[in-house]
């Protein structure tokens, strides 16, 4: 009886043009009995939205089948659902490609601008999340978008890696900060070991983040220029290889052409593979390296990958120096005044 | 003109740990060498001293020598100025670099010296022995990283002894030139002077590699033209 009523009303609305209140009238109906056929007809042209229009269509056409009007309604709303959603699809790929020509003029800010306002929007594909995920500064937020990013591209190796990366940060702010040191953001880093410092229980970590967060806010003071890792191991590589270099120039009679001694040379690549590992275990670095042979999935190097990758290093710089010194001794063995 | 100290303080560690050893070990083996009977010195200063003729002729310890005569010292005012020079530059230069790449530089340096007295002279058949080289590394070093750091020296004025501070610039710069005249001289006429000038220079010629040895944060102090 209260459905009929109600019924009445609604369309007594409609004829005096109150379509607003008609409509919550019909979804008060449609919620009583959702199988009132009229109700959801009066929807199907009262719903703002086109995907409610074509929910409202398939509705009635679930309780009467042979209603061939709406029937032909609700393909025409398919159909322009098509329209709009190839439309948006255009739109939103015009607006990557402006984004991109932001990023390459270095308009950084921008650009995440306008990502964030498609996001937000709902007008998005993969692009419009992976270079949200990319431009963003807030770990909630590049998190977020490489979950989005995966729901369109579950294949996505590389986008589950960084994931999985990012939420073992999350996880470790410490690790977190010192990557931030690393690339030379310093506020980031001040605010992670920050972060880092609430969570600790203990007082001689906290006590390192202090000194580090001192160090950092000295650099910044300072204006120190961020040198990249990549430097710092290209640099910290070179020491032992020239030192060996040296030796041997003394070991051939500083005559390498006609003393070859073509073990030792050989030596020499051993020592600078060496003191790549060393320096590459020294310098808190990110490289693939890491995440290569010891599957790790922050890629920075656990304290026992490090261990390991020293120690390594350490015997291949040895090995060839000892050799050398072993010919010395042999050849000195040899000699007398 | 003597140094004493360096009057700055050190920024990344407290003790020089590696200085400390060399000095120990510097000192240790002078002790040693006045234990031996004169033969067996002569013995150990032509075996393990680096002669530039055995070098070239692939003969001897060779590169055994070029890392023992740094090691080895002629009497204790040998072994005091040196240390002396190592204590005051060697300090600080440990401080930016750590302990074991300032090991690897001082090494570095020594190599360089004796590389340089094998290719000045390469027909001299007497050992050389001494860290002089290596120090004067250690002191290009200095001179690369602290030119503006401030050495308290030790002057005499007719007997009456004084300490100004002396910015480190203007005395290595005063010990290099010192080097150069003696050294030409030595190349150009064979004049033996008993001291290895080219040693020194050669020595100080590594100070050229010195960005290698850095730790990360004295590397972007010194790229950043602010106090390493």
């Amino acid at each position: 009886m209260r459905e009929d009523n109600l019924l009445q009303q609604a369309m007594s609305a409609v004829r005096a043009g109150h379509e607003l209140t008609a409509r919550d009238i019909f979804l008060e109906v449609v919620e009583i009995n959702p199988r009132n056929e009229t109700a959801w007809m009066w929807l199907t042209g009262l719903l703002d939205d086109l995907d409610d229009c074509i929910y409202a269509c398939e509705q009635v056409l679930e309780i009467n089948p042979t209603n061939i009007h709406v029937s032909q309604y609700r393909d025409q709303l398919l159909i322009d659902k098509k329209k709009q959603q190839e439309a948006q699809r255009l739109r939103v790929e015009e607006q990557v490609r402006h984004v991109r020509e932001l990023i390459k003029v270095n308009k950084r800010g921008e650009a995440l601008d306008l990502v964030r306002g498609l996001a937000q929007n709902g007008e998005v594909n993969a692009d419009v999340w992976r270079l949200l995920a990319d431009l963003t500064p807030e770990m909630d937020e590049h998190s977020r978008a490489l979950e989005q990013l995966l729901a369109f591209t579950p294949g996505d190796v590389h986008a589950r890696q960084e994931l999985e990366r990012l939420q073992h940060f999350q996880n470790n702010p410490l690790e977190f900060a010192a990557m931030y040191e690393e690339q030379g953001n310093i506020e980031k880093a001040i605010e992670m070991y920050g972060i880092a410092a609430l969570k600790s229980t203990s007082k001689r970590e906290q006590n390192r983040i202090y000194w580090k967060t001192v160090s950092l806010e000295n650099l910044r003071q300072e204006k120190i220029a961020h040198i990249s890792p990549a430097v710092s191991i290209a640099r910290l590589t070179a020491g032992p290889p020239l030192l060996y270099f040296m030796l041997l120039l003394i070991h051939v009679g500083m005559n390498p052409v006609a003393n070859p001694e073509l073990l030792l040379w050989f030596g020499f690549f051993l020592v600078l593979l060496g003191g790549f590992m060393i320096a590459l275990a020294s310098v808190r670095s990110h490289h693939r390296l890491w995440s290569l042979l010891f599957k790790d999935v922050s890629s920075g190097g656990t304290p026992t990958a490090r261990f390991f990758m020293s120690t390594t290093g350490w015997t291949l710089v040895s090995l060839p120096f000892i050799l050398m010194f072993l010919m010395a001794y042999n050849r000195l063995y040899n000699f007398s005044f | 003109m003597l140094p004493i100290n360096d009057t700055e303080p050190n920024r990344y560690s407290n003790l020089p740990y590696m200085t400390i050893t060399l000095i120990v070990v510097n000192t240790v083996i002078l002790i040693w060498e006045l234990t031996l009977s004169e033969d067996v010195l002569h013995g150990v200063i032509w075996t393990f001293g680096i002669t530039p003729s055995l070098i070239w002729a692939r003969q001897g310890a060779g590169i055994i020598s070029a890392i023992t005569c740094m090691f080895l010292h002629g009497g204790i005012s040998h072994l005091l100025g040196n240390m002396l020079f190592l204590w005051v530059f060697g300090r600080r230069v440990e401080d930016a670099c750590g302990s074991g790449r300032y090991l690897m530089y001082y090494l570095l340096a020594g190599t360089t010296a004796s590389l340089m007295t094998a290719l000045t002279m390469p027909h001299d058949t007497v050992p050389s022995i001494g860290a002089s080289g290596a120090i004067f590394g250690v002191v290009g070093a200095y001179f690369v990283l602290y030119p503006s750091g401030r050495i308290r020296t030790l002057w005499f004025i007719t007997f009456i002894p004084t300490w100004p501070k002396i910015r480190a610039f203007w005395f290595v710069l005063y010990y290099l030139i010192i080097q150069i005249l003696p050294a030409i001289d030595s190349y150009m006429n064979g004049v033996q002077y008993g001291i290895g000038y080219w040693a020194h220079l050669g020595g100080f010629f590594a100070c050229i590699f010195i960005p290698l040895f850095l730790r990360p944060e004295a590397f972007a102090r010194y790229m950043s033209d602010v106090p390493v």
